[in-house]
């Protein structure tokens, strides 16, 4: 992810300037990849028709350890045993699309057998 | 220099929701809604000289505005495309208004037309919001809903909001469109059980929760206070406008269940020197039942958090104690696309015309009107009253 080098916030999604200080000296740096649900839904009649055959699944903003957010799936969970705050941690992917895309399950993983992955 | 009384409402127009688009075209509805806002205002195309447009999900034309103009016979001094999703409406009185105070012309047609195409709408027009369609897309998003469900979902989490009072404002504003003959859903009242048996969609949001796109068109015209003074209609006097965007993707709001209203509002009520309680009704952008408990809060009528208990206790149609929607809002109305926003303005110009008949709110002075484009992330708020 970028980290501006004027002010130091962490910037999503990648950017030409900071949009917290408009400095352009935007670097990359590693993240933890953990975080927390900050919210969801269960998508159960998608519109995309590529993902008709996932569902039902989950949409949510995930907080990461570091503070921002993003939007992803939760999988190899029940989509009902996800909640607002629950940990999660890392996991890629390829979208409908054939794009690898980063997931996120529960962490630590659920102790159930991995159900099929969405997304 | 303020707008506060410096122009008016003289006249509205509505193409009233259609199911199908089928052979439909904005532009073409556009022209029958002008019609009718010409004759409700007394008015020949000739005098007026500024035009707002909204855009439109299935004709995204390069300079639309120019071409509205030129279909219509307007030849005008001022003339854009207000792009603000479901705040485009509410935009465009107070930049008419604005243009007016400035002397840049003196009466404006405000706009707004769509068409409903399923099939062009997720496939052409929600991949053209193109950062989105990077980083959320490749996650199967429900079109505007799951932003809609995220922000319910938080709310709930966070305030104990509960699935029955988000209910109850499906319920009250049906109420509403029972008494409005143009209504998509006026036929038949509805309970806090049937919206919460109705299938859900996006949790925690159900069906009777989101609204029916469709097709129409709704126009109104701006003037000057002293041009609106000999109209055939009570004029309706622009008070406060306000307007405020702090994000576009809901993912990039600095708090989801806090929206720019909380902003918008205040600066609506601070131009007009008025305060919530002062409101004989709200026309609140009511796309999901969770907009309307979010714009309550964040407009000042109940205290962050409270908008599940408030709405729970406070009779929200046309005769309780804060009328909201009274045209039933979009959730029984319809959403005519990117024109859904203007039927909140069309429905408190006509309130404060005391013209709404059996869903009359009684002496209705003042009105606020909220516009919301995007995932509550374009707020445009406006306070309207009967007397200067």
């Amino acid at each position: 992810m970028q980290r501006c080098g004027q002010c130091h916030r962490l910037v999503f999604y990648p950017r030409e300037l900071c949009p917290y200080c408009s400095a352009s000296d935007l670097t990359w740096e590693k993240l933890s990849g953990r975080g927390r649900v900050y919210s969801f839904t269960i998508v159960r009649k998608p519109s995309i028709p590529s993902f008709r055959s996932l569902a039902p699944y989950v949409y949510a903003i995930i907080e990461l350890s570091e503070g921002v957010r993003l939007a992803s799936n939760v999988i190899n969970c029940l989509p009902e045993e996800v909640a607002i705050d629950m940990p999660v941690r890392p996991v890629f992917a390829k979208a409908p699309s054939s794009r690898t895309v980063l997931l996120f399950e529960p962490d630590p993983a659920p102790t159930k057998k991995p159900l099929l992955a969405s997304g | 220099v303020s707008l506060r009384g410096s122009a008016a409402i003289v006249g509205v127009g509505e193409i009233p929701p259609i199911r199908s688009g089928e052979g439909l075209t904005a532009l073409g509805l556009a022209a029958q809604a002008t019609r009718l806002a010409l004759d409700d205002a007394g008015l020949r195309i000739q005098e007026v000289d500024g035009l707002l447009v909204s855009a439109s999900t299935t004709e995204p034309v390069f300079v639309w505005g120019g071409l509205v103009a030129e279909y219509l016979g307007v030849a005008p001094h001022y003339v854009d495309v207000v792009d603000l999703g479901g705040a485009s409406a509410a935009g465009m009185i107070w930049r008419a208004a604005a243009a007016i105070r400035a002397g840049m012309c003196h009466t404006v047609l405000c706009i707004t037309a769509d068409v409903w195409d399923r099939e062009k709408f997720y496939a052409d027009f929600l991949p053209m919001m193109s950062l989105e369609a990077e980083f959320e897309l490749p996650y199967g998003p429900m079109g505007v809903n799951t932003g809609y469900a995220l922000i319910a979902r938080r709310h709930m989490h966070l305030y104990g909001t509960t699935p029955e009072q988000l209910a109850k404002v499906a319920v009250d504003q049906r109420t509403n469109a029972c008494l409005h003959p143009e209504a998509m859903f006026n036929q038949l009242p509805i309970s806090i059980e049937d919206v919460l048996r109705s299938p859900m969609v996006v949790d925690p949001l159900h069906l009777l929760e989101i609204v029916r796109p469709c097709s129409g068109a709704g126009v109104v015209i701006v003037t000057s206070a002293a041009r609106a003074a000999d109209r055939p209609k009570p004029p309706v006097y622009l008070l406060g406008a306000g307007e405020y965007s702090d994000h576009t993707s809901i993912v990039n709001s600095p708090e989801i269940t806090v929206s720019p209203i909380r902003e918008s509002a205040r600066l609506a009520f601070s131009m007009s020197g008025l305060r919530p309680s002062d409101m004989d009704l709200v026309s609140l952008y009511d796309c999901y039942t969770i907009t309307v408990i979010m714009s309550l809060e964040d407009a000042g009528f109940c205290a962050k958090g409270e908008g599940g208990p408030f709405v729970s206790s406070t009779d929200l149609t046309f005769a309780g104690s804060l009328p909201c929607n009274t045209h039933g809002g979009q959730l029984s109305w319809g959403q005519p696309g990117l024109a859904g926003g203007m039927s909140h303005i069309t429905e408190a110009v006509r309130q404060l015309r005391w013209d709404c008949g059996a869903r009359q709110v009684r002496e209705a002075r003042h009105a606020l009107v909220n516009g919301n484009g995007g995932t509550m992330s374009d707020e445009c708020t406006l306070v309207l009253g009967r007397d200067r």
